[in-house]
């Protein structure tokens, strides 16, 4: 008998065997249990790609962005409000990247204890989101029907206030046609986070920092523009014919001919370096969402090619969201704080669970540069454009008017910062085929900061 | 005078041989009665109070559970199911009666088997409650099935002299499942008898053990396992080409177990698994459709609505329970292809909890464990050999369904013991259980009676 | 809080006692199995005939055989590996032969196979004598006598009496030593051996056809070797011719074991 009782102890490997089996399965478990959980195929929470159960996304004065009701979803009862935090707020299926989709684990609630109860049962979790909705209503106003994004964020905290993206559509009410009407062409993406546009004259921030930290006697020198830059192999057309002008005028006039020069001079070499350290081509992360990467390569670029480049054209890709952190750079002496829409995921009774800021920082340029670049953008404002738009704000600013093609408009672009300590906000904005950087996007802007300083002071 | 001492003509040890003082220490008085049972009306008997409060403890929990299971029922299933839920109460209580107060016999593996199977009795009355009455048919067969199973290997000849004719009559069993039956879902396991469905080789799952095990005497008669060998192979062969892999490697794996146990050779078992895992690739490599089985393996996430697709659920649901479970009826896997046979493991992870999964898991364990104890106390190596391969077999085919169903190992369609709705498991898992209730002598009073009544000192 | 969220409560509630209740429940009836209060009762009995040395059988099946994995070893090169098996089948014990070279003799009998044993019979395995004891299973009817004086029944004391006042002198006696059966020397001249015409037969294997001889002398009886294969040993020394025996003297006839007594009345 024993024979039988010793060979059976092998047996225990089996045991073993089973045993570590369950530990690997209950570390799967709770290693990637939100993971999969929360995956749309869920029917207790999802309802095809809808997410129909869980807790409400809030702005930062707590109004209600979209909640589920009865087992379906609802959004904000104010429509301009709905379209303007569509992109935000994201659809399955249709619009990536949305606080619906990237924080659906969070608004479950889910937790290995209870699996979806606190969804089901309890109504899940909050995400307060840092986007002032209102703000972002006047922004999509302000757009009034055109397409383009807007970003306005504090600079110094890298709270994002306003997000948004056009065209948008209602989600309660999406049009029918949205996918054959040429009005909703590019209604899925989030253009500030993810679009990528030429950058016009706005690239001119980028080609004067270059200057000013390679050609230590730039702002001494002068330049002369006769409405034309003749690079060794082609020539850039100016959008004036400026005269005798310094480095600060160039900048401020936004002279094609000068900066052109300046590229050329500078090079292939420095001018790609120094688009890669301000982030021309990177990403920056927001939240859990990457931005697009925008794109700065004049590998294979002739001097013209290069004088073009320095300018914003060519083929010089940038990203809006990209283009205010930069701003935010300069506002903030050279150091960026990186932008952040979701502030953090709290239960249904306001307790805060999960702390979502960020307080990331990157470094563009040393704060010497920044506060010549400052300087640069300040005496646009004061010496040129003058300070109608932004009235009291102190502000710094840059405008581009991006030539696409002969057959369309050019975009316009606008970035910009306050200088002012207590209203540190910096923003960009983009009108696609918007015509003048400063008449369309200006406008925007003024209107959008506007309102954002009467909500303040 | 007997002097101990060694010659040429050698000298007599046993491998465990018991000092003599200690049986006389042992003894309080002639005849030592352990605490657990007693003398009444000059016969050995178990005292019964405990398992009428096991009883009393598990009524009330069905109870709790087949209430929870009657939310979704229509107004026309509901007095159906009520019904049915009574009679398996009442047929556990009069199993009580019957066993444990007339007979008085142990409980313990009835009452895990009673729990176990109303767990699959609750999840088929929630999800098709028109089978329930089937599926209660087949738990009722399954105890009628263990009660005779138990009774029959009583007798250790009456078991050495079945053997052979249940061997032949296993692998003729299979042969004809290969001809005559269809193919059902990509296996060719099925034998439809007008109105029932039965997989044949879960019956001969048990008739595998059966021939399997073996009495001390055809152990040492070394000629004996080459003939089990073949009739293994047969088997795992006849499974092989019926496509039904999953089964063909729980075949495979007692076999293991049994030649194991049987020759104590490991050396011959490292050998066969070299064998069957390099016979394993080559099919694998070669016949591209059963590679195709194994290529959601560790990448359901990609194939979420196709070949990954109960996995995929599988896990998702598993997880929406919790430990505690979202509650009888209020699932989703429910709606899942196979959600009560093959995904059962789901459905229990998300309407009753994953705490209650990992004691089903828990129990499987067990019951291994128990037949590796208890071996040492068998009364002939039949018995500890058909508990040790029962058991093993059962929690290797729970590993199987668990771990496939959850992207572990490979998904192969084989069921969950006890759990899984389907009259042919049941049936099997009490069949198999019948070897563990057998090993245990207490489950035989005469022979019980022949160990305490050894009047004389030898 | 309202009824909706306090039935969701209560339903959570509900839910954790049930699945803390099933795993309870399992693991507690399964836990029961495990214990096992009866010991190890010795149900049979193994007695080496050469030693005296015994073996306790508290299972219902015992393997033996020289290979060390048997449950009784037989440390004896005339021993298969796995020579026989003994269990417990029916209506009493079994010996199987499974595949021995020297196959298995019981009470003398090769067998075929497989036998019933009882109660006191002897198994010869090769060399090595081991009497079977199981007081639940005896033999029916008593074992097949020889014509010869050799007696398992202890003699009458008025038989001896008597023999002894004919004879005026006293009555010898000589007891095995594996069954503590009696041999009285009522004659003069005894043959061992396991031929049939000896007055002593010892039906072993390992005890020549004429393997020693016992003779009186006047009061003194002298036992001597007849050239027999495994020799007589007297008190462990090897007899070479004849010697005397005195009481209480152990002689070994080839594996059996006889103790002289000189006067049985006197015992």
């Amino acid at each position: 008998m024993n024979t039988i009782s010793k060979r059976a102890k092998i047996l225990y490997a089996i045991v073993a065997v089973c045993l570590a089996g369950m530990v690997f399965l209950g570390i799967t478990f709770c290693v990637h249990g939100d993971e999969y959980a929360s995956n749309t195929r869920n029917q207790h929470i999802y309802s095809g790609n809808v997410l129909i159960s869980g807790g409400r996304v809030l702005d930062r004065e707590d109004r209600v962005l979209t909640a589920v009701m009865e087992g379906r979803r609802v959004y904000n009862e104010d429509s301009v409000i709905r379209r303007s935090t569509l992109h935000v707020l994201g659809e399955s299926g249709y619009i990536a990247g949305g606080v619906l989709e990237q924080y659906s684990a969070e608004l479950i609630g889910y937790n290995l204890l209870t699996g979806v109860f606190t969804a089901t049962e309890q109504g899940g979790n909050d995400v307060r989101l840092t986007l002032d909705a209102e703000l972002c209503a006047d922004a999509y106003r302000a757009m009034d029907g055109r397409k383009g994004a807007v970003g306005v964020y504090n600079y110094k905290t890298g709270e994002i206030v306003c997000m948004i993206s056009t065209p948008a559509y209602d989600p309660s009410n999406k049009p029918e046609d949205i996918d054959d009407n040429e009005d909703y062409e590019g209604a899925y993406l989030n253009k500030f986070l993810y679009g990528q546009y030429v950058p016009g004259s706005t690239f001119k921030v980028i080609t004067a920092a270059c200057a000013v930290e390679n050609m230590p006697d730039v702002l001494t020198r002068t330049f002369h523009c006769d409405g034309e830059y003749h690079a060794a192999d082609g020539t850039v057309i100016c959008n004036d014919v400026h005269g005798e002008v310094t480095f600060q005028q160039a900048f401020n006039q936004s002279c094609n001919s000068v900066f052109a020069q300046l590229a050329d001079e500078l090079g292939k070499e420095k001018m790609t370096a120094t688009a890669e350290k301000l982030g021309v081509a990177s990403s920056v992360p927001v939240n859990r969402s990457n931005t697009t990467k925008g794109s700065y390569d004049v590998s294979s670029a002739s001097h013209a090619d290069l004088g073009w480049s320095g300018i914003g054209q060519y083929t010089d890709l940038v990203n809006p969201c990209n283009m205010m952190t930069l701003a935010g750079a300069i506002a903030n002496g050279g150091t960026a704080r990186l932008p952040y829409y979701v502030d953090g995921v709290y239960s249904a009774d306001g307790r805060l669970i999960q702390n979502e800021t960020s307080d990331l920082t990157r470094t563009y340029m040393s704060a010497s540069t920044a506060s010549v670049m400052k300087n640069l953008m300040r005496t646009t404002v004061t010496d040129y454009y003058g300070e109608g738009y932004f009235p009291d704000m102190e502000m710094c600013a840059k405008t581009g008017t991006a030539e696409v093609g002969e057959e369309k408009r050019p975009h316009a672009w606008m970035i910009g910062f306050s200088q002012r300590e207590d209203f540190p906000y910096a923003f960009a904005v983009v009108v696609e085929n918007g015509g003048s950087g400063y008449s369309a996007a200006g406008r925007v802007a003024s209107r959008v900061l506007s309102s954002l300083w009467d909500s303040m002071f | 005078m007997a002097e101990q001492r060694k010659t040429t003509r050698g000298s007599v040890y046993a491998a465990d041989t018991p000092r003599r003082a200690s049986s006389a220490r042992r003894k309080k008085h002639k005849n030592y009665i352990p605490p657990d049972l007693e003398i009444k009306k000059g016969k050995i008997r178990e005292k019964i109070g405990k398992w009428f409060v096991l009883m009393v403890f598990l009524t009330v929990l069905e109870l709790a559970m087949d209430l929870s299971a009657l939310n979704r029922l229509t107004e026309e299933e509901l007095p159906g199911v009520v019904l049915l839920f009574g009679i398996y109460l009442a047929a556990q209580w009069v199993y009580y009666i019957v066993a444990g107060l007339v007979l008085r016999r142990r409980m313990e593996l009835e009452l895990a088997g009673f729990l176990l199977s109303n767990v699959s009795l609750v999840i088929t009355a929630s999800v098709y409650p028109d089978r329930l009455r089937t599926q209660l048919i087949a738990v009722i067969g399954g105890i009628l099935v263990f009660a005779f199973l138990t009774w029959f290997m009583g007798n250790v000849n009456r078991v050495t002299v079945s053997r052979m004719p249940i061997g032949i009559a296993a692998v003729g069993l299979l042969a004809l499942t290969l001809v005559l039956a269809e193919y059902n879902n990509g296996a060719k396991n099925w034998l439809y008898l007008g109105p029932l469905s039965i997989q044949p080789s879960e019956i001969v799952k048990v008739a595998f053990v059966f021939v399997g095990a073996a009495t001390l005497d055809k152990l040492q008669n070394t000629r004996s396992i080459a003939k089990y060998v073949i009739f293994a192979m047969v088997c795992v062969g006849l499974l092989f080409l019926m496509l039904d892999f999953g089964t063909a490697l729980i075949f495979f794996a007692t076999f293991l177990i049994i030649a194991f146990l049987r020759s104590g050779d490991i050396k011959t078992i490292v050998l066969i698994c070299t064998a069957a895992l390099m016979g394993g690739i080559f099919i694998i490599l070669y016949k591209p459709y059963v590679a195709s089985r194994f290529s959601t393996y560790r990448h359901i996430w990609e194939y979420i609505d196709a070949g990954g697709m109960q996995q995929t659920r599988t896990i998702i649901y598993s997880l929406s329970g919790g430990l505690f479970g979202v509650g009888l009826g209020n699932g989703k896997l429910r709606h899942v292809f196979a959600a009560t046979e093959d995904l059962v493991f789901g459905v229990v992870c998300e309407e009753l909890g994953m705490l209650t999964a990992v004691a089903i898991m828990i129990a499987y364990v067990l019951f291994l464990v128990y037949a590796i104890r208890g071996a040492k106390y068998a009364r002939s190596s039949f018995y500890a050999i058909a508990a040790c391969s029962a058991a093993g077999m059962m929690l290797f085919q729970a590993m199987l369904n668990v771990f496939g169903v959850t992207d572990v190992l490979p998904f192969t369609g084989v069921t969950l013991p006890f759990i899984s709705r389907g009259g042919s498991s049941m049936l099997c898992s009490w069949g198999l259980l019948a070897f563990l209730k057998s090993l245990d002598i207490r489950t035989y009073p005469k022979v019980m009676r022949e160990l305490y009544q050894q009047k004389e000192r030898i | 809080m309202d009824w909706q969220s306090l039935g969701a409560y209560g339903g959570l509630i509900f839910r954790v006692l049930l699945s803390v209740s099933i795993l309870f429940f399992l693991v507690i009836s399964l836990l029961l199995l495990f214990n096992r209060n009866y010991g190890k009762n010795v149900i049979a009995r193994f007695i080496n005939a050469m030693s005296g040395e015994t073996v306790d059988i508290s299972s219902w099946e015992v393997s033996l055989g020289r290979a060390k994995t048997c449950d009784i070893v037989l440390n004896n090169p005339t021993v298969s590996r796995f020579h026989a098996v003994v269990v417990r089948r029916g209506k009493g014990w079994m010996i199987f032969d499974t595949n021995s070279k020297s196959g298995i003799l019981v009470n003398g009998k090769k067998i075929d196979k497989r036998a019933f044993i009882y109660d006191g019979d002897i198994i010869s395995m090769g060399t090595s004598v081991l009497t079977f004891r199981s007081p639940l299973f005896k033999r029916e009817q008593p074992q097949k006598k020889s014509d010869t004086a050799y007696q398992k029944i202890p003699a009458e004391r008025k038989v001896v009496a008597a023999a002894r006042r004919d004879s005026g002198r006293a009555i010898s006696a000589l007891v095995n030593l594996a069954d503590q059966s009696l041999v009285l020397l009522f004659a003069e001249d005894y043959i061992i051996g396991r031929a049939n015409d000896c007055d002593i037969v010892l039906p072993v294997m390992t005890v020549s056809k004429h393997h020693a001889r016992l003779l009186r002398q006047g009061t003194v009886w002298r036992l001597e070797d007849l050239r027999s294969r495994a020799g007589t040993q007297l008190n462990g020394t090897d007899v070479i011719g004849s010697v005397p025996l005195r009481d209480g003297d152990v002689i070994d006839t080839g594996g059996v074991y006889f103790r002289f007594i000189a006067d049985y009345m006197n015992e």
